[in-house]
């Protein structure tokens, strides 16, 4: 009965795991950039904190110079969160599945494609209010 | 032990798609197929929005009015083209793995899996162009402001 089982059941065959492999690798790299850009965006805007003020005291001189600065650094750090937990179930996802396929483990691999699945959703609902703003820009 | 054991058994055969893999993946599938629906809506609204925009009329010699309008959409339409080609692997990926899962398809579903490496391929690919323009832009002004 087992034995028929498995021959009916989908398997991550060789060509299966092979693609799954390198999807992984190029989703590792991708949240890796990912998070280290976002890293250098705050630095950045530490960095260049006089000149985004300035810039901000020309384009809305009614806005206190600190107010300006504090309302430009609060929207980032929302940004930098949403993208920096996009990327974590990226990450983590890519790096179970690797892991699973390389050590034939279920548990990971399953536990990998677990995150996969919270990352496409998390990115799906994104995506959602993405079009919704759009439409609200458009209308 | 029993740990050990269970790693000597998965070792002798590939993994396989139980009931809790079938599930994430029929999920990954279903949110695939959201985010190129909304990608595909967003183009449609990127299209009109460039449409809609006012072309600046640039009293130049030749044909400097038309640049400033086609720049608008131009620049749309060379978003959307890259962004259709990537969200076209996204839409095989949810498509295929879904057909491979519910029909028990092996072909199907390795094509999938296929399909999902060349989506990150070729994201990958243009972060790696865009981060290098970046660093050149950079660099460029850093160099000019010396």
């Amino acid at each position: 009965m087992d034995e028929n089982q498995s021959i009916l059941e989908l398997q991550v065959d060789q060509s299966g795991s092979r693609s799954l492999s390198d999807a992984a690798r190029w989703a590792r790299f991708l949240s890796i950039v990912g998070l280290s850009s976002m890293g250098l965006l705050i630095l950045c805007l530490l960095l260049l904190r006089g000149t985004i003020t300035n810039a901000l005291s020309e384009f809305a001189p009614t806005i206190g110079l600190e107010q300006g600065f504090g309302f430009v650094l609060a929207i980032l750090i929302l940004a930098v969160l949403i993208v920096g937990v996009l990327m974590y179930f990226l990450f983590r996802g890519a790096t179970l599945v690797k892991r699973g396929i390389e050590i034939k483990n279920q548990e990971t691999f399953n536990n990998g494609l677990s995150s996969l699945k919270t990352y496409f959703a998390m990115y799906g609902v994104f995506a959602i209010l993405g079009v919704f703003g759009n439409l609200i820009v458009l209308i | 032990m029993e740990q050990n054991q269970n790693y000597q058994e998965n070792s002798l055969f590939d993994l396989s798609i139980d009931e809790t893999a079938k599930n994430h993946l029929r999920s990954m599938a279903t949110w695939s197929m959201v985010i190129v629906i909304s990608a595909v809506v967003g183009y449609v609204l990127a299209i009109l929005k460039a449409l809609q925009t006012k072309p600046q009329v640039v009293h130049s010699e030749g044909f400097g009015a038309t640049i400033a309008m086609g720049g608008s959409l131009g620049g749309a339409i060379f978003g959307i083209v890259i962004g259709l080609l990537i969200n076209y692997f996204l839409f095989q990926f949810a498509n295929l793995t879904k057909r491979g899962v519910n029909g028990m398809s092996q072909s199907d579903l390795n094509a999938g899996f296929y399909n999902l490496k060349i989506y990150f391929v070729i994201i990958s690919v243009l972060l790696i162009i865009i981060l290098v323009i970046a660093l050149l832009v950079v660099l460029v002004f850093g160099l000019s402001a010396r």
